[in-house]
């Protein structure tokens, strides 16, 4: 929408009318000193928009002339296209309220349906929160001091933008209702659930419902316990009676007796039976063993009779074998002493020939033994010679002087000469090089000099020429030559050591010195040849040669000695085998003997104890008698037998009949001793089933039953009840973060370009629950809005407004934009750059700026508007 | 001629556990009273004999107080009471009844046995109680085989479900519905079945004389049964022995509907007669959001009514209109919410059963809430 046109009435210093027209669109200032009544255009302009025509409060009041009246205000504005009017009067008399629409110039609504339709207008929306059509800043209050003017004027933006924005605010994030509705949810739900919304909160509904259901769970457990008991109770308390009826029936008792008394009858005659049985099986027994003590001596006595009879075979045998072996031994024992007297005859023999063949070895050895010791002789004599002449050669080779020092002093005059040469080159000299064509020579001391060979110049020299003249070179004193010094010392010193005269003898001497070291060098080797290993070991050789043996003329030649002693050896070794034969056979035959004998003893020892076993004067007389006495003791036992057969058939099982009788006996035992448990435990049953009957166990348990159905209904009721406001709350937040990202994200996306008109590097952060800015970022750190001067706060407030309007009329909702001498903290430099972002808004906004600051705001340009007074024109 | 009372499932010390403490009372004390109303019934009618077709007690333990009080009521009507336990107050309950003849005068019979009993001269009862709570036989089979004098008349008195319960079948039921002609019975005195139920003309279901749940409503009756003769149909006459109707209607809603006027059709027009009604409305259908509303403001003021009034919405959807939801808000952070919410209830976010329940009832109470404003 757009305003063009504002009149009023009666209101304030205006009792009669005042207009101001002739608003453009963009950027309309009005500027005029103070009380020149811009503010109350400002008021009435709003209240004609906002301010019901019903309404008499202090808003309304407040714009009555001192004089009183009713306020009557007037605004044409242009919206959809068409241009209209609203006209609203206020009054203490409700006659006089009135409001009233028109559309290009005729009446569209009176009365509440002018205000309700003035509100779609303006885009109020039907439940009054859509977006306010106009946007106000307002004054600040002059003349009050400027801390509390600054807090004032902030707390009226902050107000200001809140009703102004609240409409768009509270559409985008559902606003104060859908605060309340969280609100209810969370206040519901913290009255059942602790902060973490995990558990019960202590005392709430669903605490007691919880609790009371696990109480009532517990008490229906121990109910249903005990009727479970009591019921177990009851179905044994039948199963009591009735075994103990069973029990205790006559007849059965009866026939328990009456099945003792049979059983301990048939025991008493397997008893009898019994003892009958394990008599004859006594005598029977005893029959048996007798019998076999006699079978057992008869048996005994004829084996002692078959011994004595084959001892006495084997003692004869024994002794004859004794006889035979006593005479094999003897032959033996000569044959063997006929042997050993042949050895000893065969020894001696062989130790003779064994001498003689000895004795013919060693003359033979003695005869060896004389050649070598002549050669020896000789050889030491020549080596003796030798000896001689080398000492005599090592004598004339020592009167030399010593071969190194000969070598030192030939080298020392080597180096002398090396030296001197060098010392030649550096000294000076000169060269003659005549030319090919030249026929005179170069004279030195009458003496041509050679062409091409260096001259050394040691000493003045004169040159002559002929036909030229003469050259005389003259090097000067020449230094001398140390080392040339010392290296000819050297070689003096060398040479003295020699005792030699001169470098020749030098020659001479070494010359005499290799002559003689190859004669010497010839005489060791044929020492060496001689006696290679000394002549010590020589002589020790001739030492050890044998004396020539003496009377060896007796003895034969080699061969036939030899020959003797071989054939002693091989009469020694006959002699020998058979002397080893003659022993083994007198051992063989002494074995057999000891044997013959032992076995002699043995049958002998045999025979001995077959007669000790034959007791018995007469043990053939005694056999028969026992041969007798056991066919009649086998005919008793015999006897015996068949008796204990016949006892033994048909006789009863005395263990069964002892079973039978325990069992009869332990069947009324056990009926006696049940019958007196079963009572007991009846007893106990009456008293507990007395006891717990009469409580109504089963009807408390259906109670609690049907309670505990109850309880948990209300229980599932409530948890229903928490997951619904639960829901509802995580549905609400979620919805509300959107709409706040929704929200802030385009008022930023306008503001930013104009706050960095004023602030080129900063960041503003915006308050999504206020709209308003939060903290103003520059160079990366926030500065809260609180602690920022007055003079930015205000500029930011307009700057949020700009914002705010530009982002309305993109929604197709232009809102003019009031400013009532908005900017009143802020410096002329500032004010400019104000200037340049409203200038920048206008162009596709309608703004109306009111000041009185008539000079600064002569640079703001814009459409010039001003207050007119019609009537006292 | 011979003339009874006809009852069953007295279902004394039932104790109403399910219902809220202030219902509970008036209930239990109209339990105890049925034995006199039952016996004011009999005495108007001349009437001597009462029989008792199981579950007299509510169970097999009930309070000393009950059984006693029970006794005491009974031996005061000077009628001569035929009693069979019943699967809720078996033989199992031996102590129950060994007590409760020992409180009881001779009048009052419990009978223990499958045996013919002859109650009055030429009229003989064929009782069959049970032994446990699940006999799991039928208890009447031997009634064919049982034989009586010549011309007297032959009454069966049972506990248990008839065979042909068809949808109302129950495993338990072992009874043969043909049993009065199997078994020559002038007529067999039923009990179990809560509600009134003719199976024959000689076989009948009285259903309890005090009515106790919802499933069969109405109040409770005693059946006045006369047998003219032998083989001779009975004629039976339904008396009204119940204090407390109880009353569970099915409503029917759909959007657009006047709400408190559906609500109000169904209620009795008499407003004293409300005084001793337990009245469960079942909602089912569609509403709208604000008929929601307006349903349980309609219940809350017509409960006082009644002893006991309950509105059971778990079958009631709700249907939402945009306008429903404009009237929460028309764009924004709560239209989106309550949009979100109701994508939820409808189904249309993939959500269990369970979560589209409560996703409805969020949106129904944001709905509550922002209009609480």
């Amino acid at each position: 929408m757009r305003i063009t046109a504002i009149e009023l009435r009666n209101v304030r210093r205006f009792v009669d009318p005042a207009r101001i027209e002739g608003i453009g669109p963009g950027l309309n200032v009005l500027t005029a000193p103070n009380e020149a009544g811009k503010s109350t255009f400002f008021d009435a302009l709003h209240a004609a928009f906002f301010l019901s025509h019903r309404s008499w409060d202090a808003v309304a009041r407040g714009l009555q002339p001192k004089a009183g009246g009713d306020p009557e205000v007037e605004v044409a504005f242009e919206a959809d296209g068409r241009q209209w009017t609203i006209r609203k009067v206020w009054s203490s008399s409700a006659g006089r309220k009135s409001a009233r629409l028109t559309c290009d110039g005729a009446a569209v609504a009176e009365g509440e349906a002018a205000e309700t339709r003035l509100a779609e207008l303006l885009g109020l929306g039907k439940g009054g929160a859509g977006p306010a059509g106009l946007l106000w800043v307002r004054q600040g209050l002059v003349g009050e001091p400027v801390e509390k003017k600054i807090r004032e004027v902030e707390e009226a933006a902050r107000r200001d933008i809140m009703t102004e924005v609240a409409g768009e605010v509270e559409l985008m994030t559902g606003g104060r209702r859908l605060e309340r509705a969280l609100a209810a949810c969370e206040t519901f739900l913290s009255s059942q659930l602790t902060g973490s919304q995990k558990k019960a909160r202590a005392g709430s509904d669903l605490a007691r419902t919880e609790a009371e259901v696990e109480s009532l769970q517990a008490r229906e457990r121990e109910l249903a316990e005990r009727a479970d008991k009591l019921a177990r109770d009851l179905e044994r308390r039948r199963a009591v009676r009735a075994e103990l009826a069973t029990l205790e029936d006559p007849q059965a008792q009866a026939d328990l007796r009456k099945r003792l008394a049979e059983a301990e009858a048939a025991l008493a005659e397997a008893r009898e039976r019994s003892g009958q049985i394990e008599t004859a099986e006594r005598t029977l027994a005893e029959l048996d063993a007798r019998l076999s003590a006699h079978k057992g001596q008869a048996e005994a006595l004829r084996a002692a009779l078959t011994e004595r009879a084959e001892a006495d075979a084997a003692l004869k045998r024994a002794r004859m074998a004794l006889a035979e072996a006593q005479e094999a031994a003897l032959a033996a024992s000569k044959d063997h002493q006929a042997a050993e007297s042949a050895h000893r005859l065969a020894e001696a023999a062989h130790r003779k020939a064994r001498d003689v063949a000895t004795r013919v070895l060693r003359a033979e050895a003695a005869r060896s033994a004389e050649s070598r010791r002549r050669e020896l002789i000789e050889r030491i004599g020549q080596a003796e010679s030798l000896r001689g002449q080398i000492e005599a050669l090592e004598a004339r080779l020592a009167a030399l002087p010593q071969a190194a020092i000969l070598t030192r002093a030939v080298q020392a005059h080597q180096e002398l000469q090396a030296a001197e040469v060098a010392h030649a080159r550096a000294l000076p000299g000169f060269t003659v090089r005549r030319a090919p064509a030249a026929r005179a020579e170069v004279m030195r001391d009458g003496q041509p000099v050679p062409d091409g060979t260096r001259q050394i110049l040691d000493a003045p020299v004169t040159l002559e020429i002929e036909g030229v003249g003469r050259i005389e070179l003259d090097p000067g004193e020449l230094a001398g030559d140390a080392a040339l010094d010392q290296v000819r010392d050297a070689a003096g010193k060398a040479l003295a050591a020699t005792g030699l005269s001169d470098l020749a003898e030098i020659h001479r001497a070494m010359d005499q010195r290799a002559a003689l070291d190859a004669d010497l060098r010839d005489a060791k080797a044929r020492l060496a040849a001689l006696a290679p290993k000394g002549m010590a070991e020589l002589r020790r050789e001739l030492a050890s040669l044998p004396e020539p043996a003496e009377g060896v003329n007796d003895l034969p030649d080699r061969a036939t000695a030899e020959r003797d002693l071989a054939d002693a050896e091989r009469a020694l070794d006959r002699a020998a085998e058979a002397l080893a034969a003659a022993r083994a056979r007198r051992d063989a035959t002494q074995q057999a003997l000891a044997r013959a004998e032992a076995q002699e003893k043995s049958a002998r020892e045999r025979m001995d104890r077959a007669k000790a076993a034959l007791r018995a004067e007469d043990p053939e007389a005694e056999l028969a008698r026992l041969d007798a006495e056991i066919a009649t003791l086998g005919q008793a036992a015999e006897r015996a037998r068949v008796n204990l057969a016949d006892l033994r058939r048909n006789a009863p099982d005395l263990a069964m009949a002892e079973a039978r009788a325990e069992r009869a006996r332990a069947a009324i035992e056990n009926v006696r001793h049940r019958s007196s448990e079963l009572k007991l435990e009846l007893a106990a049953l009456d008293t507990r089933i007395d006891l717990e009957s009469g409580e109504g166990i089963e009807e408390q348990l259906a109670f609690c039953r049907d309670k505990l159905d109850r309880v948990r209904d209300r229980l599932d009721r409530l948890r229903f009840e928490i997951a619904v406001h639960q829901r509802l709350r995580d549905a609400l937040r979620a919805a509300q973060d959107a709409a706040r990202e929704a929200y802030v994200a385009p008022v930023l996306r306008e503001l930013v370009p104009l706050v960095r008109m004023i602030w080129p590097d900063a960041e503003p952060e915006i308050d999504a629950e206020t709209g308003m800015i939060r903290a103003i970022r520059r160079r990366g750190e926030a500065e809260d809005y609180d602690i920022l001067s007055g003079g930015t706060r205000e500029q930011l407030s307009l700057l949020v407004r700009l914002a705010f309007a530009r982002l309305l009329a993109q929604k197709g909702r232009p809102a003019p934009v009031i400013l009532d001498d908005a900017i009143v903290y802020t410096d002329d430099q500032r004010i400019e750059q104000m200037f340049d972002a409203l200038t920048r808004q206008a162009q596709d906004l309608q703004i109306l700026v009111f000041s009185c600051r008539q000079r600064a705001f002569m640079a703001l340009g814009g459409t010039a508007i001003a207050i007119s007074r019609p009537t006292v024109a | 001629m011979f003339r009874f009372l006809h009852v069953s499932d007295l279902h004394l010390g039932k104790a109403f556990g399910s219902l809220p403490e202030e219902v509970r009372g008036r209930l239990v004390e109209a339990r105890h009273e049925v034995i006199s109303r039952i016996a004011d019934a009999a005495r108007a009618r001349a009437i001597d004999h009462v029989l008792v077709a199981g579950d007299l007690f509510d169970t097999i333990g009930p309070s000393d107080a009950v059984r006693r009080q029970a006794a005491a009521a009974m031996n005061a009507t000077g009628l001569q009471w035929w009693i069979i336990p019943g699967n809720h107050d078996s033989l199992a309950g031996e102590e129950l009844w060994r007590r409760f003849d020992a409180e009881s005068s001779p009048d009052v019979h419990v009978l223990r046995e499958p045996a013919p009993v002859e109650i009055a001269p030429g009229v003989v009862l064929l009782p069959a109680p049970l032994p446990r709570q699940f006999p799991g036989i039928d208890l009447t089979a031997w009634m064919p085989g049982c034989a009586t004098p010549e011309g007297a008349l032959r009454i069966g008195l049972a506990h248990g479900g008839v065979t042909d319960f068809g949808e109302d079948f129950d495993a338990s039921a072992m009874i043969p519905p043909d049993r009065d002609r199997s078994a020559g019975l002038d007529y067999l005195a039923l009990g179990d079945w809560h509600g009134r139920r003719q199976i024959g003309p000689r076989v009948h279901y009285s259903g309890t004389p005090e009515q106790d749940r919802f499933r069969h409503g109405g109040r409770g009756l005693a059946l006045a049964v006369t047998i003219p003769a032998r083989e001779t149909p009975p004629e039976v006459e339904e008396v009204e022995t119940g204090r407390f109707h109880w009353s569970e209607p099915t409503l029917s809603l759909s959007p657009g509907q006047d709400v408190a006027a559906a609500l109000a059709g169904l209620m009795p027009a008499d407003r004293l007669a409300r005084r001793d009604m337990l009245m469960r409305v079942r909602a089912e259908g569609w509403l709208r959001l604000p008929e929601r509303g307006a349903l349980s403001a309609a219940a809350r003021d017509i409960a006082p009514d009644f002893h006991f009034f309950a509105l059971d919405e778990s079958r009631l959807r709700t249907e939402y209109g945009a306008e429903d939801l404009d009237l929460i808000a028309p764009s924004g952070a709560l239209r989106q919410a309550a949009e979100i919410l109701q994508d939820e209830a409808l189904g249309n976010a993939g959500l269990s059963e369970d979560n589209q329940r409560v996703a409805e009832a969020a949106l129904n109470r944001l709905w509550s809430l922002v209009r609480e404003e």
